[in-house]
């Protein structure tokens, strides 16, 4: 499939991930936005309408799971597949995530790699 | 009387009040002194590396679950804001309980409208005494969040019901419109992991948020304020905190947990009958109490202080409400040491009684009369042509001295463990400001404290046991102009 | 000299040292500033290229590292990595960061004079499972004179699964006096996980009820099913924290032999022991329960009803029917009941 042109917005508190996630899927030809909390993820969504939402769960301000519901809850961005990348790995929190609306969930530690495929097949998905 | 047997009641009256001036006042330098030097060993010895990340690999496995308990009257501008970012605090397992304490506002609404509420109903446990509660909120869409509703009681109320309501085997209590750092549960927890048999209480270090940047529930950057007030008030706090409660919390006699940030047992807690209502200083009584059930019951037990900052308020910035917040805070002293007084320097009580008691003594009871006849009478003695002025003179300058050096040393110990002031020149500005609160500001506040004391007196012949009828903070009156919403 | 004159000379004193020490700490501050700054930068330039350099797809690879304070800074984005990436990717970054010397360098912090340093060269070196590592923590297990440093040296060996010996770590950690600590439970939970058989000989040794109790919950969190008549045993135990550890442990095992104990422990004199009983029950799914956790749903302590009522609802629809039988009553029981049922969201499908 082509990639290239997709925006994908990552949003996580942590510096590493943000980095570590641009390049990854910006090798792979997708355009990278990164924002480090909660209220601008909701801000850019909003504003870029990403074809794909990578998110963290516990981030300062808004947390990932209020920024599921907030982005769920508008018409416009309800259809923008969010996939949670979380330290978090209670049952709780996968199945509150996988119900308020997240499409896929992966805890940390995760495999890049697994991250990529599960990004593009999201993007399969929804189109 | 005569003008003869007046003047030879003053002449006799001189040289003991004299005296008990230059003692308290040497008295209270000797504490600050020993405070020091006990903060400096406990920074030394502390032994945990604190990296935010090294916090939750150690801690997130086996941290215990807390219910953060926010009181809440007349919030309803803040209110959502506020516990959005409490749901977003970095700990593994917590819940949010906010109990709206009859507010006159729309504080419920705004509540209910901002997380989209129903009613639930749900089982609690009716452990210590509170007003009636009208209804319990939640959403399944925030398995973390609960709101009470509740008629107006005071926040040691309300703090009561959240007690009741809660299932987590600890509590945190929280102001409602304080930021807290995202990591503060995780930092403030770890006396409760290394010792949860002993451990029934800890408090973390207030800071002032005046100056700072705060965006969307957090401070994104530690500044100082730019008027004069708060900066007094900066000092005061890293003093206070830095230096105070890290000695006390070395000499194992923390009496005081800020109301804005403690996390509690909830069972100890119960035990003691919650929080009291007919006080204005309801976060001093409840660690009074414990301290003394537990010496009654003979339990090893520990009240503990964690240094790190972790929790940010508003100060306030005019002088018409600090002087509410001070002769507030000096009445809940007084009312805690007279109603436990039989705990004052009484060996029963060990550590409290002789080092808690006898420095609330020193300082709370006994300082402000003291320090304030001395600024009426050495003057005025020396006015009438009774006293050399070189004395007075060479003693109001060996205090100012003795202040700046210890907030000086107070620098130096923030300046070692945490740095959260982002330039060299806020330095210079608090030493500054160390210096100049020395005229003006310090004898407004002794002014305060007797203004205090008057309260106190004519609370306890007057009024005892009536409920305060208002909110628990005192609001800037007028809008404030500060960076928080 | 006179009083006063000794006045002023203190208080000339005292403003002079002053002056001095927050002279000294700001010029301080200039320094650290100047330094932490460069840090970051030279960071930032180091996480970019490791982060391309882990990425099989990327054939670039970081420039030779040969600074001991360019190590460190390596050692912490890679410590930092190992705990967010798995697979082939954290494979290349521990080949790359030994590469570079991490290990080595590391490994001579481990004998540094600060206290903090130790601590985070523990860290760094808790990913490399080598004889070098293992020797230079178990010497730090063994001989570092700041116990937390000590604790976390027995945690990196436990989480290889490979922890000393248990009566090396109980000497180390100068007995298990502190053995209600959440952390030295959890690094025994570690210790059962790879010899069991360590826990069960602690029990029989007739230890004080706290480390009986830890060894309890290593034993459950170990899911150790040998040491299923052991913890019956401690359900009849004199101390009370014994008896509720005993029960939590059988939930985490979930036996059906706990079936035998948990009518005792439903009955029993304590609170603690009731609640974690009716939890127990709960748990593992124990249908035969049902009467007497009916029966315990009056009990006087809040704590005790609200287990029961959990529990009640963990035994699928025969549980779910006991609560509905006892809510149409009256009574606390009844109430209750009702409250559980309403919390649940009325009767799940």
């Amino acid at each position: 499939m082509a990639v290239s042109g997709k925006t994908i917005l990552v949003a996580d508190d942590n510096p590493l991930v943000t980095q570590l996630l641009a390049h990854r899927l910006g090798s792979r030809g997708f355009n990278v936005v990164a924002v480090e909390d909660g209220v601008k993820a909701v801000e850019a969504a909003h504003r870029l309408m990403p074809d794909i939402l990578v998110l963290d769960g516990m981030m300062p301000g808004l947390d990932g799971f209020a920024v599921i519901k907030t982005l769920k809850a508008d018409d416009t961005t309800a259809s923008i597949p969010i996939l949670m990348l979380s330290s978090l790995k209670g049952e709780k929190d996968i199945v509150g995530a996988l119900n308020a609306g997240a499409s896929d969930y992966l805890v940390k530690p995760f495999i890049p790699e697994e991250l990529v495929l599960r990004v593009k097949r999201l993007l399969d998905a929804s189109r | 009387m005569t003008d003869l047997t007046l003047f030879s009641i003053v002449m006799v009256l001189v040289e003991p009040v004299s005296w008990a001036v230059i003692a308290s006042g040497l008295a209270q330098n000797a504490i600050y002194t020993i405070q020091l030097l006990l903060a400096y060993r406990h920074l030394a010895r502390r032994s945990h590396f604190e990296a935010a990340d090294n916090l939750w690999r150690q801690y997130a496995e086996v941290a215990p679950p807390i219910s953060l308990l926010v009181p809440a009257y007349n919030e309803q501008a803040t209110i959502v804001e506020s516990v959005r970012s409490l749901l977003a605090l970095r700990y593994p397992h917590f819940e949010v309980i906010v109990i709206n304490d009859g507010s006159k506002d729309g504080t419920l609404d705004a509540l209910i409208t901002g997380f989209d509420l129903r009613p639930t109903r749900r089982s609690w446990d009716q452990a210590v005494p509170h007003q009636a509660v009208h209804g319990i909120y939640g959403n399944p869409a925030f398995p973390s969040l609960l709101v009470v509703d509740k008629d107006n009681g005071g926040k040691a109320d309300a703090l009561n019901a959240g007690i009741n309501i809660s299932r987590m085997p600890l509590f945190c209590a929280v102001d409602a419109d304080s930021v807290l750092e995202s990591d503060a549960l995780l930092r403030c927890v770890e006396p409760f992991v290394d010792a949860p048999e002993e451990t029934i209480a800890v408090g973390g270090t207030i800071r002032l948020a005046n100056g700072c940047t705060v965006a969307d529930g957090q401070v994104v950057r530690v500044g100082l304020p730019t008027t004069l007030l708060p900066l007094f008030q900066t000092m005061e706090y890293l003093r206070a905190f830095l230096m105070g409660r890290l000695a006390w919390s070395e000499m194992r006699a923390v009496t005081l947990i800020s109301g804005a940030f403690g996390i509690f047992r909830r069972d100890a807690a119960i035990d003691v009958n919650g929080y009291r209502h007919d006080t204005v200083g309801e976060d001093f009584e409840i660690i009074v109490k414990l301290h003394r059930a537990m010496i009654a019951a003979k339990r090893p037990y520990a009240v503990r202080f964690v240094p790190e900052p972790v929790c940010w308020t508003e100060a306030p910035s005019s002088l018409a409400v600090l002087r509410r917040q001070r002769v507030r805070w000096q009445r809940g002293a007084l009312e805690t040491f007279f109603r436990h007084r039989t705990m004052a320097l009484s060996p029963r009580y060990g550590r409290i009684g002789l080092l808690g008691f006898g420095h609330m003594l020193i300082v709370d009871v006994l300082g402000p009369p003291i320090e304030a006849l001395g600024y009426i009478l050495l003057p005025s003695l020396w006015l009438v042509g009774l006293l050399d002025s070189a004395y007075p003179l060479a003693f109001f300058a060996l205090t100012c001295v003795f202040g700046i050096f210890i907030s000086v040393s107070s620098l130096i110990l923030e300046e070692l463990e945490l740095r959260r002031f982002p330039r060299a020149r806020d330095l210079a500005i608090l030493f500054v400001i160390a210096v100049l609160e020395n005229f003006g500001y310090r004898q407004i506040n002794t002014l305060w404290r007797i203004e205090g004391w008057w309260r106190f007196l004519r609370g306890t012949r007057g009024q005892w046991g009536v409920m305060t009828r208002q909110g628990f903070t005192p609001r800037p009156a007028d809008p404030p102009s500060n960076r928080l919403d | 000299m006179t009083a006063l004159a000794v006045i002023w000379l203190v208080s000339s004193a005292l403003a002079g040292a002053s002056l001095l020490f927050m002279a000294g700490l700001i010029v301080r501050r200039v320094f650290i500033d100047r330094a932490t700054a460069r840090r970051a930068a030279r960071r930032a330039e180091l996480q970019a290229l490791v982060i391309a350099a882990i990425d099989s797809a990327c054939s670039s690879s970081i420039p030779p590292v040969t600074s001991q304070d360019d190590r460190r800074i390596l050692a912490e984005i890679g410590r930092e990595l190992v705990d967010l990436v798995r697979g082939e990717d954290r494979a290349r970054l521990l080949i790359l960061m030994e590469a570079n010397g991490v290990v080595e360098t590391a490994l001579s912090d481990m004998t540094a004079g600060s206290a903090r340093r130790r601590e985070a060269a523990i860290a760094h070196l808790a990913p490399f499972n080598r004889d070098d590592v293992r020797s230079a923590l178990l010497n730090a297990l063994r001989r570092d004179p700041v116990p937390a440093v000590r604790m976390s040296a027995a945690f990196a060996l436990a989480e290889w699964g490979e922890p000393p010996p248990l009566p090396v770590i109980v000497e180390a950690l100068g007995g298990l006096d502190n053995a209600g600590s959440l952390r030295l439970r959890a690094l025994l939970a570690l210790v059962a996980a790879a010899s069991p058989l360590e826990l069960v000989e602690l029990i029989r040794s007739n230890a004080s009820p706290s480390v009986l109790a830890a060894a309890l919950h290593a034993l459950g969190q170990s899911g150790t099913l040998g040491a299923i008549d052991l913890i019956l045993e401690a359900t009849a135990h004199a101390d009370v924290t014994v008896r509720a550890e005993a029960f939590m442990a059988l939930a985490q095992l979930g036996h059906p032999d706990a079936e035998r104990a948990i009518l005792g422990g439903l009955a029993d004199t304590a609170w603690q022991v009731r609640g974690q009983a009716a939890s127990c029950a709960g748990q593992i799914g124990l249908i035969s329960a049902i009467p007497a956790l009916e029966g315990a749903l009056s009990d006087p302590q809040w704590w005790v009803r609200l287990r029961v009522c959990e529990a009640l609802g963990k035994l699928g629809t025969a549980g779910i029917d006991a609560l509905k039988r006892i809510a149409k009553g009256t009574g606390l029981a009844a109430q209750t009941a009702q409250l559980a049922l309403a919390e649940a969201g009325g009767a799940p499908s």
